[in-house]
């Protein structure tokens, strides 16, 4: 498991980029759901997402107007595809996902 | 010289001049490879060599910021191919929408230039063959003795339009611009190509208009007021148009809106946002009687009067990227717009 933040970084309806201790950046999201975990980097064209928008539901990357619902990371509009979650978890304030970003992102990225 | 091009969704192939890039080739042949400013600056038009040799026009061009250059990754506006090549692009390549004007190279003379105001001027573009374009398109421009092309809005609406008119505002450090401003650039011969964009206005797209521009943003605009006004689109749709600029002094294109205005004085609405005054002047208003004014942020402004106007609107959008992204998030996050309904080209 890898920590990313504590809860009280990432304020409800809002987001935040953090570097993980593995040098990956990541970004978490507050949604009424819970805590949601994405590569931090348009899988478009490289853009930082939390330059985005978010309103609590749907993200949108501000270079193209790519969205996704981040509940699954559903397409929605003008988006070619997809953000692959991480499955996160919350212990005692402490926001973690549970696989090796280093290899997840590397597995979904590469060409 | 042969390019072949492997998409994420097909394989074509088309034939590219000596020095002409690769882009440019692939664009006048119909293919719809992504770009976005044409001129080297975004990044959008990236591919990776397969094999073949390039030549790169311009080595240090902000665009490749993101590039995987040891992976092969390059820009198609600014490379050329030096024999036969085979390039990926990571995109889907679509068909070019029925209607829409193929690009192409065209040549012209520079005419008429005029200064706006202290720091925007026009100019214009005679050209050798008549063009046509869609409201809203630029087309990119170079001259001798200055490397490279810049990307330009037509201000002018014409089916095989015999001369293009554009605004440039001068940047500290733009080569052309410098070279526009201070040499009487009368005569000078120009290559242009062109048309490009995607934020085109047709009548056909049948909704209110809702254009927000900053500076020489304004440009693109005029063509879709002028297209709309020929086609008497007013008659039976809105149209909101706000343009930013800094202060009374730099207003520009008075007359030009205020003669739009008169065509549809009942549905079109302009208002001219001035960031850096804190009150409007009187004489401002006097001069321009059937325009608004209002002070702040083109975006804020644009915020303050659309309230509750924003059923079946396409927007448009123009200017320094500062301003455009506050408009996409004021038309996404409060008027709660779609994205399709929202149409922008990124220069930089």
């Amino acid at each position: 498991m890898l920590f990313l933040c504590r809860t009280e970084d990432v304020p409800e309806n809002g987001m935040k980029q953090i570097e993980a201790e593995t040098g990956h950046k990541l970004l978490v999201l507050h949604s009424a759901e819970g805590y949601h975990v994405y590569d931090a980097m348009c899988p478009h064209q490289e853009v930082p997402l939390c330059e985005g928008l978010y309103d609590g539901s749907v993200l949108t990357c501000h270079e193209h107007l790519w969205q996704w619902k981040v509940g699954t990371g559903e397409a929605v509009g003008l988006a070619e595809c997809p953000l692959q979650p991480y499955p996160a978890s919350v212990q005692d304030g402490e926001i973690y996902v549970h696989v090796d970003c280093g290899e997840a992102s590397a597995s979904r990225t590469g060409t | 010289m042969k390019v072949q091009v492997q998409a994420r969704n097909r394989a074509v192939q088309f034939g590219a001049n000596p020095g002409e890039s690769v882009l440019y080739a692939g664009l006048r042949n119909g293919f719809k490879l992504p770009y976005e400013c044409a001129t080297g600056t975004c990044g959008t038009c990236k591919a990776k060599l397969v094999s073949g040799d390039i030549d790169e026009h311009w080595p240090d061009a902000p665009g490749k910021k993101n590039l995987k250059l040891e992976q092969g990754e390059f820009l198609m506006c600014q490379c050329s191919a030096r024999g036969e090549l085979s390039i990926e692009v990571g995109a889907f390549l679509t068909d070019m929408e029925a209607g829409a004007v193929q690009p192409d190279h065209f040549k012209g003379t520079i005419r008429d230039t005029r200064q706006l105001t202290a720091d925007v001027m026009s100019f214009s573009v005679a050209l050798k063959e008549p063009c046509d374009f869609d409201a809203g398109q630029f087309v990119v421009l170079r001259c001798s003795g200055v490397e490279g092309y810049r990307g330009y809005s037509m201000v002018n609406f014409d089916r095989r339009a015999e001369r293009l008119d554009f605004v440039i505002k001068k940047l500290s450090g733009g080569c052309l611009t410098e070279k526009l401003f201070r040499d009487n650039p009368d005569g000078m011969e120009v290559e242009l190509f062109g048309p490009l964009g995607v934020a085109t206005f047709y009548p056909e797209i049948d909704k209110n208009l809702l254009c927000i521009a900053g500076g020489s943003g304004i440009a693109g605009i005029m063509s879709i007021l002028s297209r709309a006004t020929d086609e008497r689109y007013f008659a039976k749709h809105r149209g909101h148009v706000f343009f930013g600029v800094r202060t009374s002094e730099d207003v520009f294109f008075g007359e030009e809106l205020e003669a739009f205005k008169a065509a549809a004085p009942d549905n079109l609405q302009i208002v001219i946002a001035l960031s850096h005054m804190e009150s409007v002047p009187g004489e401002l208003q006097r001069r321009y009687p059937t325009l608004e004014f209002d002070t702040g942020w083109v975006h804020e402004v644009a915020g303050r009067y659309m309230q509750g106007s924003y059923e079946n609107v396409m927007a448009y959008l123009a200017g320094p990227p500062p301003a455009v992204d506050a408009s996409i998030r004021l038309l996404l996050l409060q008027a709660r717009l779609t994205t399709d309904s929202i149409r922008y080209d990124k220069f930089s």
